[in-house]
């Protein structure tokens, strides 16, 4: 539980606080029991039950006072743990590996850390005080019954055996049909995700009537299952819950019966009976929150989990770097234990050179781009930039010398200035001019109502995907990196954008350590070195000319990419 | 409260008769609460009488008083359980009928109304929301409802006995609904800036992880990080401030009742002191008036989860009345031609398309060129009814669209887009999807020729093998080529097809093409046409800049001429002759 850590003092408030609000609770009924005597002593002087109704009023304003004092406390506690984790986990996911951050999608991560969290706070800022207090409640008045009179006492517990004699009848062929209605609900969420995902498919193929009587049946079953099993244990629960806060029944009779023997006075027996009327509701309603008990533990054992996922280790230092070659050294690299997608990988590519990396998908080419760009620590080996290895560089230097050129440009939801800005927060309106019209998006951007105050929309949704490539490569040339790579950079830009985008690339990368990935190869022909990758090992390494007369898999690659131009689909 | 009860009813259909059955149940259930407070007046009857008037009280009155104590409770279990049993019915038909009401609707909703957020949206309601509200949703109308029923006996019980404290009752009652009600409109507005500063979290917690890579390139110290935790540290303390206001409120409903009990402690003895009631009486008041507003006092602690029930319910009624469209009855499709008459169109308030009219030839190939933005994705997405023109006509065949029925239209159409869904299922009942009665022996032909075949029999369980998570363990190529399979397995007349600029490794483009190839064949085929190649070889070409035709025409004839298509072509030629 080291998730409430730090806020030890308040729990402890907030409980401390429920509970004397429970002692308090106490008051009332001392006092009744006080009137009840006065007035069976025919006490007809007012003045002497003044104190005993004062008290009575001032018991139970006590009472709910501190318990909603104590619900203030834990409700700030609450929403205090619940932004201390989001604070906490928003840095956690700065601090591992990219790659670590892609195992989820970005709506899984802000789901978790918005919706999910919320739901501790129905756990800590309810059940503290309520089940508390509700646990308490009866504990106390069941003692206060037992001293003033045991075998009231007695009489009063006896509901409990009888009770959890219908509740062991809720048990009976528990497992099976827990398990059936677990599997039911399992398999109706999972078909309803896939019809609901599938529907334009479905519609597409006319399957509307037999899809959906797929849905219809687990739906069915799913009611089938889950009323099967209420109903089969209805019964038991409602005696249970009946049956146990019905005190009356016995502690009635006892204490009629011990009245008639004599053998208690009247001020007690009626303290004792409203007592005893009270004991047991509360335990009832405590029952109800057993549930979300449950679900912060859950929640719980999710943070836990993401807080230990390693950080990504980097140096603390900025070093000193004299050229910009990068160099793998026997890199081996694997996402899960046991399946390496590079293999011992050794190759260079030189300061002022374009490297071209071509494969099959899935042989690990985009892995080496990613591990270059500071996504993961390498698994084995090393990784130079110049004489240095890239772990021991500060991830801010990584990002300083490497600018990583991809399909996917992310914009914050700012103005154009802002998002160009990030990359050089002291550019001056020159140099942003500059490298927008390096980046071919000078004359869109003038062109906007508010030009560079234009704010982009969410994940720039204002603008088209190749309007948002511009302004990312824009932000490229604003930070200048050494080093550059190109991971299929205009593969899904639109048709009419990919040629000014393929101009601006080339600008970018004049004079800079170029490593690119590439599928069209006669895009890289004249590249001054072709690595060939193949199930995460370098298989081939030259020039173009070279490789054709090596005649080996850069060859056949070739052929196929040559033969593929040539097919017209229509 | 009226209203969360009507739209309740109103989302049961025919089950809602259980919910009422559930709450006469339930108020069978408060008259035996009741006649356990009968047990306790006649016990302290007994005793006082016992006291006052010296009547001995005998064994048999220790027997009548456990026998009506014990009926209180069977009572209470009999109705209890039958209410229970009512509610469970009630609750879960209503999770199901829902469910089966949404589905069944989204067969006839609009496909352009599918977007992949909204598909997210409807699932998660169809499993999340729908099954919270079959735990929720009766029950707390249940709670509501029969607290404030549980009381109302009791004063029907104590009216004949003593009309003053009754009417005390009653007015606690009242004053505490009145508490109730004014809080209502408190928390109805701060619940709605909560949902205002819940989503404005969620977008900033969506933004930070987007851009975390850019985050971490830039350095922490960035203004999303700043942002981020002001809107984290702004939703804390505006949830704290709806509690602020939630717990005087509630502090000021428990206490009307608890204020309720000092008075009639406090007027029973007054009357008791001034010879207008018996000892007996006063005793017995005094007593009951800590038993009589139990129940009341749990109703209003509902409160706090109602919020979430109308949530719920808003979203189940929003989803019931999805627009669906309007379908005809015809099934066959006669010619496979399509042809748009002056049609106009909209998404939002701009009209994209203005009197546009066009004619894809039967078994032709007709290729969409334009920018981005110049309307291609829409004008097939009107040809196949994912969206109704505002006005105008678009025939399929010799019939106006909306003469079909809907689900036959589409059945006549294969589409390959960008995006494809595989089904978690075999691969070959994902291929067979759309022919189930096809042999295996078609099934695998179909698969050969769009270049499936090879590598499917590479894999573990050849077509036995189950895609997980649509497909995930296969390369995007090879979804593609799956996905072609399905459509050509499918007898349909027209292939809409948005030609992918993707590249692929060189070996799965070639194999692609060549499936492509395959597909088209003896098709009208329309194509949102990217590569040169294609567009050449189109039997037509039609041109379109911001929603207008600007030239239609083959290759030969539009290239001499000035134009948008002869620069475009220039510049498709420019990028795809691109080298580093």
């Amino acid at each position: 539980m080291d998730i409430l850590k730090g806020h030890k003092s308040k729990i402890f408030a907030a409980v401390f606080i429920a509970i004397i609000g429970v002692g308090f609770g106490v008051i009332p009924y001392f006092s009744v029991a006080a009137i009840i005597n006065n007035l069976v002593a025919k006490n007809t002087n007012l003045n002497n039950y003044y104190p005993y109704i004062f008290a009575v009023f001032l018991g139970f304003l006590a009472s709910i006072l501190f318990h909603e004092i104590s619900t203030i406390i834990s409700h700030n506690l609450a929403y205090r743990i619940i932004e201390d984790k989001r604070k906490l986990l928003a840095d956690k996911l700065s601090k591992i590996s990219m790659g670590e951050v892609e195992r989820k999608s970005s709506g899984q991560w802000s789901q978790f850390m918005v919706e999910t969290l919320d739901k501790m706070e129905k756990p800590i800022a309810h059940v503290i005080p309520e089940v508390i207090a509700n646990i308490f409640i009866p504990i106390v008045l069941i003692i206060t019954i037992f001293i003033m009179d045991w075998r009231i006492g007695i009489a009063n517990l006896l509901t409990i055996p009888l009770g959890l004699l219908f509740s062991m009848l809720m048990m009976r062929g528990y497992e099976e049909k827990s398990k059936r209605y677990q599997e039911a609900a399992k398999a109706m969420n999972t078909t309803m995700v896939e019809y609901v995902n599938g529907i334009k498919v479905i519609k597409a193929f006319n399957k509307s009537a037999s899809s959906f009587g797929k849905f219809r049946k687990t739906v069915e079953e799913n009611k089938n299952a889950m009323l099967d099993w209420y109903l089969s244990v209805c019964f038991s629960m409602t005696a249970t819950m009946e049956t146990i806060p019905s005190t009356m029944v016995f502690v009635l009779p006892a204490s009629l019966y011990f009245f008639m023997k004599g053998s208690v006075e009247v001020g007690t027996l009626i303290m004792c009976i409203l007592l005893s009327y009270a004991s047991y509701k509360p335990l009832i309603k405590a029952m109800s929150h057993m549930e979300t008990i449950a679900n912060i533990k859950v929640v719980f054992e999710e943070i836990k989990k993401i807080m230990e996922i390693p950080n990504l280790k980097r140096g603390e230092e900025v070093r000193d770097i004299k050229s910009y070659d990068v160099e793998f050294k026997d890199v081996t690299f694997a996402y899960e234990e046991s399946k390496n997608v590079l293999n011992n990988i050794s190759f260079r590519a030189n300061e002022n050179e374009l490297t071209a990396i071509v494969g099959n998908s899935g042989s690990g080419k985009s892995t080496i781009t990613k591990l270059i760009a500071g996504f993961w620590n390498v698994s084995n080996g090393e990784i130079l930039i110049g004489k240095t290895n890239l772990n021991e560089l500060p991830l801010k230097q990584n990002m300083e010398l490497v600018s990583y050129v991809s399909q996917e440009n992310f914009l914050f939801n700012k103005t154009i200035l802002e998002n160009l800005k990030m990359a050089k927060e002291d550019a001056s309106m020159d140099e942003i001019k500059e490298a927008c019209e390096k980046a071919s998006c000078y004359n869109f951007i003038k062109s906007l109502p508010n030009g560079y105050e234009t704010i982009v929309g969410k994940g720039g949704a204002n603008l088209s995907g190749g309007e948002k490539q511009r302004i990312a490569i824009a932000r490229c040339f604003l930070k200048n990196s050494p080093i550059v790579l190109l991971d299929e950079a205009t593969a899904y830009s639109d048709p009419d954008n990919e040629s000014v985008i393929q101009q601006s690339i080339d600008k970018l990368i004049k004079d800079k350590t170029v490593i690119m990935v590439a599928h069209r190869l006669s895009t890289i022909v004249n590249a001054n070195k072709i690595i060939v990758v193949d199930n995460g090992e370098v298989i081939e390494e030259g020039t173009h000319k070279q490789l054709l007369e090596l005649n080996g898999r850069y060859k056949k690659m070739w052929d196929v990419y040559t033969e593929s131009k040539e097919i017209e689909v229509i | 409260m009226r209203e969360l009860i009507k739209t309740l009813y109103e989302v049961s259909g025919s089950y809602s008769n259980k919910i009422t059955k559930m709450l006469i149940f339930d108020i069978f259930k408060g008259v035996f609460e009741g006649v356990s407070l009968g047990a306790i007046l006649l016990c302290l009857t007994k005793i006082c009488e016992n006291i006052f008037t010296n009547q001995s009280i005998l064994m048999k009155d220790v027997y009548i008083v456990f026998i009506i104590a014990a009926i209180s409770v069977v009572g209470k279990i009999i109705f209890g359980y039958l209410a229970d049993k009512n509610k469970y019915i009630a609750s879960y038909n209503l999770g199901a009928e829902n469910r089966l009401y949404i589905g069944d609707r989204l067969k006839n909703v609009n496909m352009g109304y599918f977007s992949t957020n909204s598909l997210g949206n409807i699932a998660g309601a169809l499993s999340t929301v729908i099954g919270e509200l079959e735990t929720i949703g009766v029950f707390i109308i249940e709670q509501m409802l029969v607290g404030t029923i549980q009381t109302l006996i009791m004063v029907i019980f104590i009216l004949p006995y003593d009309f003053a404290t009754a009417i005390i009752i009653l007015l606690t009652l009242i004053v505490g609904t009145l508490v109730n009600l004014f809080t209502q409109k408190s928390t109805d507005q701060l619940t709605e800036r909560l949902l205002g500063l819940k989503l404005d979290l969620s977008e900033k917690m969506l933004e930070y992880v987007n851009g975390i890579g850019i985050t971490k390139a830039f350095g922490k110290d960035q203004n999303t990080v700043k942002e981020l935790n002001e809107s984290i540290t702004k939703s804390r303390k505006g949830f704290l401030a709806v509690e602020k206001i939630l717990v005087p409120t509630q502090f000021l409903f428990l206490l009307v009742f608890k204020l309720g009990i000092c008075v009639i402690i406090f007027s029973s003895i007054i009357r008791y002191l001034s010879g207008d009631i018996e000892v007996t009486k006063a005793i017995i008041l005094i007593v009951m008036s800590f038993v009589v507003f139990s129940g009341f006092e749990l109703a209003g602690s509902m409160q706090s989860i109602k919020g979430v029930a109308v949530r719920n319910l808003n979203t189940v009624i929003n989803l019931r009345n999805l627009p669906v469209i309007e379908e005809g009855e015809m099934t066959e499709v006669d010619k496979a031609e399509i042809s748009m008459n002056n049609i106009s169109f909209s998404y939002g308030k701009e009209n994209l398309f203005n009197n546009l009219s066009m004619l894809v030839p039967d078994g032709k190939t007709t290729a969409l060129v334009g920018f981005s933005g110049s309307g291609k994705t829409t004008l097939c997405n009107l040809m196949a009814r994912f969206w109704d023109v505002n006005s105008g006509e678009v025939k399929v065949g010799n019939l106006n669209i909306k003469q079909y029925k809907y689900d036959e239209l589409l059945s006549n159409f294969s589409f390959v887009f960008q995006d494809v869904y595989l089904f978690d299922d075999t691969i070959k009942n994902n291929i067979k999807f759309g022919n189930p009665n096809a042999t295996d022996e078609e099934m695998i032909d179909i698969a050969k020729k769009a270049q499936c075949h090879d590598f499917i029999m590479k894999l573990p369980k050849a077509y036995d093998t189950v895609l997980q998570e649509g497909g995930s363990n296969l390369s995007g190529g090879e979804r593609q080529r799956i996905s072609i399979a399905r459509a050509m397995l499918k007898p349909s007349k027209f292939v809409i097809l948005d030609e992918a600029t993707s590249s692929v490794d060189p070996e799965n483009e070639k194999q692609l093409l060549i499936a492509l190839k395959n597909l088209l064949k003896g098709k009208t085929v329309i194509v949102i046409a990217h590569k040169l190649s294609t567009v050449k070889n189109a039997d037509q070409i039609v041109v379109l800049k911001d929603g207008v035709i600007k030239q239609v025409g083959t290759h030969s004839e539009l290239v001499s001429k000035h134009g948008i298509y002869k620069d475009f072509i220039e510049i498709r030629k420019q990028s795809e002759e691109w080298v580093v």
